[in-house]
């Protein structure tokens, strides 16, 4: 080959081995760590043609509860005249769009919602009539809450009491009283602040999903929860079914809850439910369990929405999950020579991966240092007598999960009868989903931002405060100033560099794990932190 | 001209007949609304006058579907007025005379104990059928069992559907929870003296976070078997992923159950008091349900009539 050719052909064969190694990297991402943990199902395509969203952003909006009607009724809440009827009505109005119209609209919109409730009759639920019969109304109520109040919604649920008095004296041995029933109603108001519409339980979810699908599997599954056609609960549920459930239909009642939950409110609109004391059932659907088909956060939000008067730099948060554990370990009893009695806790989110619940469970046995300075301290002090145990322990750990992140915490504690004495050790650590790998703080806040200035002039803040309520008693290590322990916090950053925790709104800093008394940890919410000094919202 | 007056005559006289014969009559009742109407078997009641009702939780659409026949009123009004405390209660408030007419199943040894110690008998009267079903996952390639595998099944004795002509899976025979309906419909009707295995059973989180150890929930799978009453399973949301097995070659529908061919059925009775007098309205409201008005309004509510 000629010199032309074997360049030639050396870069074809460098071009060939770039290539080779180039698109096995342009086809898993370069290099970065596997995107999805084994707990996250794969994400539906929506329509909406937007990436899904982890988190959510506050509206800074005020949201200001006022009295609508107040009559024979103390600020207090007390009766005033027991041969009245007692109103009690409230509602909401909102302050701090831009569009003063839009905004105006919503304020009526409420105002209608509130008096269309007020102006109806007693609620339709199945024996009421025959409950109440020709009793009078004693008390009418109506309550206001705002739930979810993010990415340019606003979801609002009113419910109303109405009181009803049994006219005839009941006697008893001990007093003489009226029986009283009360009847709730309730309305639902969800709203989008662009518009100042209401939007559907359909605009919820991902356009082409079948929303109703399921949302009906959620109601059949947890109706199964209570063995619902029996006339038997079981402890996890309380659905009851009278009839057959059919399936809920679109204008099925709901609102959102400030945490991101859809909840669904079945009441005499359902009438295949038997429901207890003339009281709505409901049933939470959480927005991690959607899959990525709750669109809610964004079908009226972006990044660039600019619907506020204030200025303030976003706040986000997570959305809450389902609640539902795994129980690791529940026990107690008590150690070979009836020294000591012991008591075991170990509960995990179910979304917890199967390596971090290991991780969790090393602390379900007690640490041999600490549990043989326990026995020594029992052995002084001696038993309180009649047999009883000279010391306890417990051992307490949980594992929470909160968008890609997983929370433990382990949690020892000692104590002696006789002495009264006390010792704890809280442990923290923070887990990143993807990577399994322990976080440290400074993966969480941005690069150049003093996170450790921020959580110690908070500590030491919390620390003052507990100091004027506890008298003094509130100093892990006694003895230091202010300036001394900030400088001590600073030099042994190390020892709480990984002992933290995320949750929903904050991150929570255990800076004296191991301490017989006083405050050692501290909870800054994203606000206060500032979202924009934080990798977590990127 | 006399023929044709004749004529005038014959037909003023025949129109005044049927004037007579159709009209005057309901005119006359419907002025007196309060007036109870027994034209044929139709019945009408005030809420006022409308028998004191109570029954199980399984009845309550049947009592409400009844109740706005008779009231004549929507079924959301008529709702209103229908009050059930479940099977025991009822029969507590019946005997007690704090209600007039129960709809309920038959009438347990403590409750007819009960009953005897208050001196109070009972009239059990027949008035709708019910069907015990077995289901399956809608995949099950098995369409029909014995009566007897059943029993095999659930005393543990047959444990792979290939032994029913399936496939080579294990069963998973789900139990519904100790005193519930179902539960002990299954020991009456099908066990009877045959004791049931253990139920498979699943850890579930009760109150407090504590862990309790509870029958497990039919969840479906390819292999499972569960049970119930049919008229939750007839009309349930879902009911397309599940497969009603037949028993005995008989297929569970509102014929079979209703003629009493299907081989597993039950009965729900309404109860009185022996001594609630025959022409009171609890009475008269008996005799309507077990009429064919009654017996057509409970099937459209989704029952099976008596047949």
């Amino acid at each position: 080959m000629c010199g032309c050719s074997r360049r030639t052909a050396g870069r074809r064969a460098g071009a060939l081995l770039l290539a080779a190694a180039l698109i096995p990297a342009l086809l898993t991402g370069c290099g970065k760590p596997e995107e999805k943990p084994g707990t996250l199902d794969p994400l539906m395509e929506n329509q909406l043609k937007t990436e899904p969203l982890s988190y959510f952003c506050f509206n800074p909006i005020e949201v200001e509860e006022y009295t609508v009607k107040l009559e024979n009724f103390t600020e207090e809440g007390n009766i005033i005249d027991s041969d009245k009827i007692a109103v009690n009505h409230k509602s909401v109005r909102i302050e701090g769009l831009k569009n003063e119209a839009v905004q105006k609209k919503i304020n009526k919109t409420i105002q209608d919602t509130c008096k269309e409730l007020a102006e109806r009759n007693v609620a339709p639920y199945r024996g009421v009539k025959k409950a109440i019969g020709s009793w009078p109304l004693k008390m009418d109520e109506i309550t206001v809450y705002a739930g979810a109040n993010f990415n340019n919604i606003l979801s609002i649920y009113f419910q109303r009491c109405m009181s009803f008095e049994d006219p005839e004296e009941t006697n008893t041995d001990d007093w003489t009283y009226h029986e009283m029933i009360s009847i709730l109603d309730q309305c639902c108001l969800n709203l989008d602040l662009n518009t100042g519409e209401q939007f559907s339980l359909k605009d919820v979810f991902a356009d082409g999903f079948d929303y109703l699908e399921f949302l009906n599997n959620r109601v059949a599954e947890a109706a199964a929860l209570s063995f619902a056609e029996d006339e038997v609960y079981s402890p996890s549920g309380s659905l009851k079914l009278a009839a057959p459930f059919t399936g809920l239909k679109e204008d099925q009642k709901f609102y959102i809850q400030s945490g991101g939950q859809l909840v669904l409110v079945l009441d005499y609109d359902t009438p295949e439910f038997v429901l207890e004391w003339y009281n709505p059932n409901t049933v939470p659907v959480f927005y991690d369990d959607c899959q990525g088909n709750m669109v809610l956060p964004q079908r009226f939000w972006s990044r660039d929405s600019d619907l506020f008067v204030s200025k303030e730099e976003p706040v986000y948060f997570f959305p809450i999950s389902d609640q539902s554990i795994d129980v690791l370990i529940s026990d107690t009893g008590e150690d070979a020579d009836g020294l000591l009695s012991y008591g075991r806790y170990f509960s995990c989110d179910v979304k917890t991966p199967e390596v971090l619940r290991d991780v969790l469970l090393k602390g379900s046995e007690m640490d041999p240092q600490r549990l043989r300075k326990l026995k020594e301290e029992c052995l002084a002090a001696g038993s309180p007598g009649d047999g009883a145990n000279a010391g306890y322990y417990s051992l307490y750990g949980y594992a929470d999960v909160v968008d890609r992140y997983c929370s433990l915490a382990n949690d020892e504690y000692c104590y002696v009868y006789r002495t009264d004495a006390t010792s704890q050790c809280v442990q923290y650590a923070c887990y990143d989903l993807y990577s399994m790998r322990r976080l440290g703080l400074s993966d969480i806040f941005k690069d150049g931002f003093d996170y450790r200035e921020i959580l110690t002039e908070a500590y030491l803040k919390q620390l003052e405060e507990a100091e004027v309520e506890n008298a003094g008693e509130s100093q892990p290590i006694t003895g230091m100033s202010k300036e001394e322990l900030k400088a001590y916090l600073l030099d042994h950053s190390e020892d709480w560099e990984q002992n933290f925790q995320i949750d929903t709104g904050g991150v929570n800093v255990m800076f004296f794990s191991e301490s017989d008394s006083g405050v050692r940890s501290t909870y800054l919410s994203f606000e206060d932190i500032g979202c924009s000094n934080l990798k977590l919202f990127e | 001209m006399k023929q044709w007056s004749k004529l005038i005559v014959f037909v003023m006289v025949l129109l005044l007949s049927v004037f007579a014969v159709s009209g005057c009559g309901d005119r006359e009742k419907a002025e007196d609304p309060s007036v109870q109407e027994e034209k044929g078997e139709s019945l009408h009641f005030s809420p006022e006058e409308y028998p004191k009702v109570d029954g199980s939780t399984a009845t309550i659409p049947f009592s409400e579907a009844v109740a706005a026949a008779v009231m004549d009123l929507p079924i959301e009004e008529a709702r209103q007025y229908i009050v059930h405390n479940t099977t025991h209660n009822a029969y507590v408030n019946l005997i007690n005379g704090d209600c007039d007419i129960i709809f309920v199943s038959p009438p347990s040894e403590e409750e007819l104990q009960l009953a005897a110690d208050s001196g109070v008998e009972l009239d059990v009267i027949p008035m709708l059928r019910g069907g015990f079903v077995f289901f399956v996952n809608e995949d099950n390639p098995v369409e029909n069992v014995k009566f007897q595998d059943i029993v095999d099944i659930y005393s543990g004795k047959i444990t792979n559907w290939k032994q029913l002509g399936g496939e080579n899976k294990k069963i998973i025979a789900y139990q519904r929870q100790e005193n519930s309906g179902s539960q002990t419909g299954m020991l009456k009707l099908v066990m009877k003296d045959t004791p049931m295995m253990e139920a498979p059973r699943e850890q579930m989180i009760g109150d407090m976070g504590t862990i309790i150890d509870a029958v497990a929930l039919y969840d479906n799978d390819a292999s499972a078997i569960g049970y119930s009453y049919y008229y939750y399973v007839k009309n349930m949301w879902g009911d397309e992923h599940i497969k009603l097995l037949a028993v005995d070659g008989i297929a569970p529908s509102d014929e079979t159950i209703g003629n009493g061919t299907y081989p597993i059925v039950s009965t729900t009775y309404m109860v009185l008091r022996k001594d609630e007098p025959k022409d009171s309205n609890a009475r008269k409201l008996a005799d309507w349900i077990l009429s064919d008005e009654g017996q057509s309004v409970a099937e459209e509510a989704g029952y099976v009539r008596l047949q």
